[in-house]
């Protein structure tokens, strides 16, 4: 019985170090993940921790469509003209802050960065208009 | 048996002790990044042909949302003059035969705009409906109409021959149109911030194409940091900008030739038409921001704005008074209103702007 006690009571002092580890470490990280959504729907989320330098590909109203990832920016990849005339979104080029996003109007998708607003660039903004 | 009982009760009480302190713990580093425990909520949904971006502070903003995506997709339908079932639809129908009974929101919304075209003498004028839907920038492809389109367009806009009474309105002559672009979006922004209110929402903001409403200040106490887009962004990075304002409790609201434009032959068509040419206005701002406590105020100002320029804008803002603003022009000089000097943030990233002081 002692022992048992012993064990649970190192178990929980271990589990409250290491949750306070965790809090800590996730707010030093400014960013958390790279978020596509398809008419305010997650369509698909990438967290930075597992960022590649590479595309991702992305479904949206049968059609599919890519971001590039590199260094810790996002860029949204050009679509054919009939599902995109614009290319307003793949002209919008790299975003890689929390305020900015990436906007597909004719297709409702926006690309953006979840995280911790980023203290040092940009003054903390909160939006952009 | 009664010291086994002790001993377990020393057992229970030593386990909820450590259990106690690692809760403290653990809320005391938590409490240091929210500093507020009230629930972020966030949403991007669409309407009124544009992203409508959403973030609030608190139990009920899940529903405050909702209800404002709502309202906002039933005012769009009221509102545009392409739904057939909606108030301007009916009334740009009936032009030249009779007045029409409308919602008192349009009403509302009509006599604002009147009072703002009799400011700034025709600048902003809502009976643009025949040109915006002949050059149709951002539904038809890099559109040009001749120039004996816009010739015949252009004696139907009048916002004089626009009558209005409190429950309903008229146009006077066959082929004149209403068209709410200029303003619809601003009233949108006002009504959002009392549904948030109602919910009981102290914290948040929307952003509605060129339209941000800020509520209250962030939950951590610090006033909203709204960032002005650079018009001309340099290298092929998103989302630049040129500058900040700090607010609370105010809106900020953008027209710019940047938001809605195509090209053609090195020529910038955007969106933001002339009355009184018939093209894209050309005066010397390439955008204006207006910084005030409602966004049905500043989207009607900000049109007219642009399209009079920096000079004759600025004299319209003292006329209408309670208005602060940034203007950039088009040889890339910043200027700020008196009111708005030490609270605007000049971060040009880009190294192409100059800020007159």
């Amino acid at each position: 019985m002692k022992k048992f006690e012993k064990i649970l009571i190192l178990v929980i002092l271990l589990i409250s170090v290491v949750s306070m580890g965790i809090i800590k470490f996730k707010s030093s990280s400014e960013k958390s993940n790279i978020v596509i959504q398809v008419d305010n729907k997650v369509e698909k989320k990438i967290p930075f921790n597992r960022l590649e330098n590479k595309t991702y590909d992305f479904t949206f109203n049968n059609h599919i469509g890519t971001i590039e990832v590199k260094d810790g920016k996002v860029r949204m990849l050009e679509m054919s003209k009939d599902i995109c005339p614009n290319a307003i979104c793949s002209d919008t080029g790299w975003i890689e802050t929390t305020f900015q996003s990436i906007v597909c109007l004719p297709n409702k998708i926006v690309v953006k960065i979840e995280g911790v607003t980023d203290n040092q660039k940009n003054n903390q903004v909160d939006i952009i208009i | 048996l009664i010291n086994l009982k002790k001993q377990s009760k020393k057992r229970v009480a030593s386990i909820l002790l450590i259990i106690m302190t690692t809760g403290i713990l653990t809320a005391c580093s938590t409490n240091k990044n929210q500093s507020n425990n009230e629930e972020a909520f966030e949403a991007d949904g669409f309407a009124m042909g544009t992203v409508i971006s959403q973030k609030v502070y608190g139990a009920n903003g899940q529903a405050a949302m909702d209800q404002t995506l709502e309202k906002i997709k039933s005012l769009e339908k009221l509102l545009t003059f392409n739904a057939a079932e909606g108030d301007i639809y009916k009334l740009n129908e009936n032009a030249g035969k009779q007045k029409v009974e409308l919602d008192p929101e349009t009403i509302k919304i009509i006599k604002k705009a009147q009072q703002v075209s009799e400011l700034s003498k025709g600048a902003f004028d809502i009976t643009v409906g025949p040109l915006v839907k002949s050059w149709g920038i951002g539904t038809k492809q890099d559109y040009i109409p001749s120039n004996e389109e816009i010739k015949k367009l252009i004696p139907l806009i009048n916002y004089k021959d626009l009558y209005v009474d409190d429950r309903s309105a008229g146009l006077k002559r066959v082929g004149q149109m209403v068209d709410l672009g200029g303003i619809a979006k601003g009233y949108a922004g006002d009504v959002a911030i009392e549904i948030y209110k109602k919910n009981g929402i102290k914290s948040g903001f929307i952003s509605l194409g060129g339209n941000v409403v800020t509520l209250g200040n962030k939950p951590d106490g610090s006033q909203w940091n709204v960032g002005i887009r650079n018009p001309r962004p340099q290298g092929d990075s998103g989302g630049q900008i040129v500058g900040t304002v700090s607010v609370t409790n105010k809106a900020v609201v953008t027209a710019g030739d940047d938001q809605r434009y195509f090209e053609k032959d090195g020529i910038r068509y955007h969106h933001i038409l002339d009355p009184k040419t018939g093209y894209p206005a050309q005066s010397d701002l390439m955008s204006v921001t207006l910084i005030t406590d409602s966004s049905f105020d500043a989207d009607a100002l900000d049109t007219a704005v642009f399209i009079l320029g920096l000079e004759k804008g600025k004299e319209l803002l003292k006329q209408y008074g309670g208005v602060d603003a940034v203007f950039i022009t088009k040889d890339k000089k910043i200027y700020v209103t008196e009111g708005l000097k030490g609270n605007f943030n000049f971060v040009d990233e880009s190294n192409t702007y100059q800020y007159i002081e």
